[in-house]
């Protein structure tokens, strides 16, 4: 089997009209300090944005708010995940629900091994889908097929989630995670920083063969690299928690020779190219 | 029945001894003479110390006061119903059953056992090996220092014995199962156990402790654990205490060259249980591991005291205690490791771990090094902390509900301990009794 074929839409909503994610003047504080003041974003079906950003400009705050990290207060906005008010739903059922992050620093989970949790996520995922909980032979298939598509080794599975993996691996485990777990929305927080170029190739090729024409992608980076392998939609420049600026592929390369400066301080409009929209 | 103490005679003892006198007198216990001179000394030495107070530096954090206060009988002959036991018993492995303190031969299944492997209680033993008995029995315990190791050595009535000849194996566990009784008043049982592993034997025991009785039953355990040369002994001791349930229980363990001990302890339930464990690393080469869990909650006590002494050079010890505390539960764990001062090269680390699940649990952790010695690797720590919130959002994001998150990151912090149990039978079935302890809780919370 190939990952194309296991790819099944599982999506809710085959409606064109309706968005996968839309954020509309989202407002967020963090122990009384606003750090994203009135975001909007609207993602469509099968469609890959990237947000880009300077260190501290909200990039993954808007990532934590999307899965549901409760530190941080929602003060004004709302965001729609295939048209359902996504702030209602507990993170868990979120992750149910068909939305993934992929965490900037994914966190070690000591005693408990990587097999158990990716059966234990699946099964979730699959029971809100109304499916029975795969049998131990198609699990394990499923998995090492996953495994193959990210090149890690099976002893993965059997030790305990991201304890003493490099940078590399637990970031390359997070993608393990979103292609057994199918979800119709990754949030993928800098699942770029921190590997090397080999690494790199691995996580592109692991995102490129899992769009489909509904699955959606928000990919946060810091930096244009990831986007060389990985062709976006549509790129937003966050900055101060706005987005100042909203732009086709080629804003990212715009990006990587300018830097962030001539766009920070809320003036888009001093660019030279004009914005690109969809 | 003698009636137990009147109030001002109490912390003395001296109603423990009377009621000892005169079943001494009705010839109560089994007796050799080596074996009475050692009862009366024991009791004469309980009298003595007296119970323990706060102000015994050992006793700091652990108050036996409602252990003094409650009047115990000495256990009734009673039948505990096989199907009680039952669910404890793995098949094909041999075990005794002792219920009050006495071996009941029909509960228990001994029989199938390789030559060289002897699996007794005290009658069995004096028929088989007299001078093997007189040789060990109370020569590891600390019942000169220990108040409820002398009660113990006063009055046990019935002993289990393992021995294992030299070079010979046994992989499958032995179980020991002590059985407490109530008939409807507080009971006091002295299980006694004695293992004896000789040159280059190896065996692998569970012991355990059931004290599930409505009332305030109590246990107090003493286990004598003699590892000879080059053997291997791998012990689980699993206390489970019902909610007025009292425990004290004395394990001391003596190792000679090059012999290598895995002992690993695991507490749930009970009022109040005092867990002491002090080891003898005798002789050269000698490697010690002690694993430790208790599971602590509603307002249970927990205190677990451990030494080891390093008296020999060149041997190895690994202590790792983790304490999992919810409610208003209390955990103690004291952990001393001595290095005396022939005890070069020795290797010696210790660590004591705490979850806290609640706001209101409290522990008391103080693991401490006395090194007398001057080349030695000697290292120690204790922690105290709450469920990750990180950890718990990370598995939620996969789709994992509150409770099963925390299941799995507090099933995840015992792992460590659990993993250290070499025989997979046994580590499986100390991860049913976390898996059940865990289930309790969250039922009790709903």
């Amino acid at each position: 089997m190939n990952i194309r074929e296991l790819n099944n839409n599982h999506s809710l909503n085959q409606d064109k009209n309706i968005r996968m994610l839309e954020i509309k003047d989202l407002h967020v504080s963090v122990e009384g300090q606003e750090i994203l003041k009135g975001i909007n974003l609207s993602v469509g079906a099968g469609e890959l944005h990237a947000l880009m950003g300077p260190n501290g400009s909200g990039k993954s705050t808007l990532a934590q708010v999307l899965a549901g990290r409760d530190i941080y207060q929602v003060t004004a906005g709302e965001v729609l995940f295939e048209g359902r008010d996504l702030l209602a739903l507990t993170p868990e059922v979120r992750a149910r629900k068909g939305l993934f992050l992929s965490f900037q620093y994914p966190v070690v989970i000591s005693g408990v091994n990587n097999i158990y949790l990716l059966q234990a996520a699946l099964n979730a995922r699959r029971k809100e889908r109304g499916e029975e909980a795969l049998d131990a032979v198609d699990f394990l298939a499923l998995v090492r097929n996953r495994l193959q598509a990210v090149q890690m080794d099976e002893s993965f599975l059997y030790r305990p989630v991201n304890e003493g993996f490099s940078g590399g691996e637990k970031k390359r485990n997070e993608i393990l995670q979103m292609l057994i777990l199918e979800p119709s929305l990754a949030i993928l927080d800098e699942t770029d920083s921190g590997l090397d170029i080999d690494a790199l190739k691995i996580v592109a090729e692991g995102i490129n063969n899992f769009r489909t024409p509904q699955r959606s992608f928000l990919v946060i980076t810091h930096y244009q690299r990831l986007l060389s392998y990985v062709e976006p939609d549509q790129v937003h420049v966050i900055s101060e928690g706005r987005i100042v600026k909203t732009g086709g592929p080629e804003l990212a390369h715009e990006l990587e020779e300018r830097g962030y400066g001539w766009l920070q301080g809320g003036q888009p409009g001093v660019t030279a190219k004009a914005a690109v929209g969809p | 029945m003698t009636e137990l103490a009147t109030k001002g005679e109490r912390h003395s003892g001296a109603a423990y001894r009377d009621r000892f006198e005169l079943l001494q007198k009705e010839n109560f216990f089994p007796a050799a003479d080596w074996m009475r001179q050692q009862r009366q000394a024991a009791i004469s030495r309980f009298v003595e110390l007296g119970f323990p107070t706060t102000r015994w530096e050992q006793w700091r954090h652990t108050n036996v006061a409602p252990l003094i206060a409650t009047e115990f009988a000495q256990p009734m002959e009673s039948q505990v119903a096989l199907d009680a036991i039952a669910p404890l018993l793995l098949d094909g492995h041999p075990y005794l059953v002792f219920v009050g303190g006495s071996l009941s031969q029909e509960l228990s299944s001994n029989d199938d056992l390789p030559s060289g492997v002897t699996l007794t209680g005290l009658e069995g033993a004096f028929d088989l090996a007299p001078e093997l008995l007189e040789e060990h029995l109370g020569r590891y315990a600390l019942w000169e220092d220990q108040p409820f190791a002398a009660l113990n050595t006063a009055f046990w009535t019935d002993i289990a014995v393992i021995h294992v000849a030299p070079n010979v194996i046994l992989d499958r566990p032995i179980r020991v199962i002590h059985w407490a009784t109530a008939n409807g008043r507080p009971v006091m049982t002295s299980p006694r156990t004695l293992i004896i592993a000789e040159t280059g034997s190896r065996v692998v025991v569970l012991e355990q402790f059931v004290n599930l009785e409505e009332g305030s039953s109590w246990f107090n355990a003493v286990t004598e654990i003699v590892a000879g040369p080059n053997a291997v002994v791998e012990c689980v001791q699993v206390r489970q205490g019902g909610p007025g349930s009292f425990q004290t229980t004395f394990t001391a363990v003596h190792q000679a060259a090059d012999s290598r001990v895995r002992l690993h302890s695991l507490t749930t339930g009970g009022r109040l249980t005092r867990v002491d464990i002090s080891a003898n690393l005798a002789e050269p080469g000698a490697e010690l591991i002690l694993g430790g869990l208790y599971l602590v909650r509603g307002r249970e006590h927990v205190d677990h005291h451990t030494r080891i002494d390093h008296v020999a050079p060149h041997c190895t010890s690994r202590e790792n205690y983790k304490g999992i505390l919810d409610d208003e539960g209390q955990g103690v764990f004291n952990g001393l490791v001595v290095v005396h001062p022939d005890a070069q090269q020795t290797d010696a680390m210790q660590s004591n771990r705490n979850l806290m699940l609640s706001d209101n649990a409290l522990v008391h952790t103080n693991p401490q090094l006395e090194i007398y010695a001057n080349d030695v690797r000697c290292t120690h720590g204790s922690t105290v902390g709450q469920l990750e919130e990180e950890a718990l959002f990370y598995l939620r994001t996969r789709g994992l509900a509150v409770p099963e998150a925390q299941r799995l990151l507090i099933d995840g912090f015992a792992e460590e301990v659990l993993a250290l149990v070499n025989n997979p039978a046994l580590r499986g079935s100390l991860e049913q009794t976390v898996q059940a302890w865990i289930t309790a809780r969250e039922l009790a919370r709903d």
